[in-house]
């Protein structure tokens, strides 16, 4: 047996390409979901890291959307888990459309989702939450659900900023309280942060400067 | 009478800058002058025109939104010459109504004929609510102060509608003032930053003098301009009715 002849370089090369689609798979497996396709949440905590990391370095906030599919166990119930799991494999495609080709959608298990959008504030992970809303209210699940059935669906957003000293946790958390607080409230809706935050969010710091300017200040400068 | 209403908002971004004082006094103004005025609560959470006015309506805004009642149905006329659609106060869960409702609420008030003028007081704050109220509004209102909070939540609720919605049609009424030259810094002040930052400028309205009146009305819940027609603050108001009948004039 120690005759046995040394493998040759092509060989090698082979086993060695083969080995490398093998740990792309398995990495893969790792982070992906398989029903959807979309990331899991092991690869959401560790994006979610990277990208709070990234927001304190550049001072871009970044946003992270909470989504909840309402009364989805009952879909399950009483339509069976195959039309339940073609149902979040549809809803997965839609957020796929809608999200920017630079943020993570994850999907944390049975139907909660989360998104990561990095580089972006409020005002922009509203209007992407408004769209995932929309895009259910028209979306026609026929083959799955009885004609003229809707699935809704229920959002919760944070923001991340550099200046606010929030951690990771306290800032998944919010975009989950914002959830449970959307799903408490009746369902089928987008909930976001108290309004003085979205205030603190809403005006940069060059407004404010400008906003707190004495008016005085600026009569003065009108003058001249 | 034009055929379709002209629908304005008052908003104001914080709360307890006089929004709803300044709601029904512009609305009793516009009365006077012969138009068919609607004011309609949209301050689901924390509605209170009808206690300003003394009113206890047997129907609200909320009986609408369950489907008990038409809005027609819910239509009061009050004391100011125009006509409420009140609200219900108290109900917290109300405040964040369902889209749908929100949404069959606002059709309703798009199918409403006969007014010339429909305003829609909104409740504080930069809440889905709100913002849906404002977007039904041809033009929305902003009443602000001299105070920072107040001038950065107004500025928020500009920025919001603009960069959300492209909306760039914004009036301003200065409340709480100690004259008109005070008025116009303030606006100057809020219209500079618009102009700079969001490329557009704001409308001036008018502005309500500083007067113990206003607190004095609200307590013995009358209506200020018609209980000091000769004050200062009446005057105000009227100024305002004449700056907005001149948009109506120019509403297609």
């Amino acid at each position: 047996m120690t005759k046995k002849k040394k493998a040759s370089k092509d060989e090698l090369l082979i086993r060695i390409n083969e080995l490398k689609k093998e740990n792309e798979h398995l990495k893969s497996l790792l982070l992906t979901d398989e029903l959807t396709g979309l990331y899991n949440k092991r690869f959401f905590f560790r994006q979610l890291n990277v990208e709070t990391a990234r927001t304190k370095r550049t001072g871009q906030p970044c946003t992270l959307i909470a989504l909840d599919l309402d009364d989805f166990k009952h879909i399950n119930d009483t339509l069976g888990h195959y039309i339940g799991d073609q149902l979040l494999s549809r809803f997965a495609g839609t957020l796929n459309k809608i999200i920017r080709p630079t943020d993570f959608a994850c999907r944390f298990g049975g139907d909660e989702f989360f998104i990561i959008m990095p580089s972006s504030n409020l005002i922009e992970s509203l209007n992407v939450a408004k769209r995932i809303k929309a895009s259910l209210r028209n979306a026609d699940f026929t083959p799955y659900l009885t004609e003229g059935t809707h699935v809704s669906v229920s959002i919760g957003l944070a923001m991340y900023e550099p200046l606010q000293k929030m951690t990771v946790e306290s800032f998944f958390k919010m975009a989950d309280n914002n959830l449970l607080a959307a799903k408490k409230a009746g369902k089928n809706q987008i909930f976001h942060e108290q309004d003085t935050n979205i205030r603190s969010t809403v005006v940069n710091n060059l407004e404010r400067e400008a906003l707190s300017t004495p008016f005085e200040e600026i009569t003065n400068k009108e003058q001249q | 009478m034009n055929e379709r209403p002209l629908i304005l908002s008052v908003t104001s971004g914080k709360g307890g800058v006089g929004k709803t004082f300044a709601t029904i006094n512009v609305a009793a103004a516009l009365a006077r002058t012969r138009k068919k005025i609607l004011v309609v609560d949209c301050d689901l959470g924390l509605a209170n025109i009808d206690i300003m006015l003394g009113i206890n309506p047997s129907h609200t805004l909320q009986d609408v939104a369950f489907g008990n009642k038409k809005l027609q149905d819910i239509i009061v006329a009050t004391a100011g010459g125009f006509d409420l659609a009140p609200s219900s106060s108290g109900v917290k869960d109300m405040a964040q109504l369902l889209f749908e409702k929100i949404e069959m609420i606002k059709s309703m008030i798009r199918e409403l004929s006969g007014y010339d003028i429909i305003i829609l007081d909104t409740g504080a704050g930069i809440s889905e609510v709100v913002l849906q109220f404002n977007l039904l509004a041809s033009k929305n209102i902003l009443i602000i102060n001299k105070e920072l909070t107040c001038l950065t939540d107004a500025y928020s609720m500009i920025k919001v509608m603009f960069q959300v919605f492209e909306r760039d049609n914004f009036s301003i009424i200065v409340n709480t003032v100690a004259s008109e030259k005070e008025a116009v810094k303030i606006f100057t002040h809020i219209n500079s930053i618009c102009r700079r930052f969001l490329g557009f400028d704001l409308d001036y309205a008018g502005y309500i003098i500083q007067d113990d009146l206003a607190t004095r009305s609200i307590l013995t819940q009358k209506i200020a301009l018609l209980d000091a027609p000769e004050s200062e603050m009446a005057r105000n108001f009227r100024t305002i009715s004449n700056n907005i009948s001149s948009w109506q004039n120019n509403h297609p």
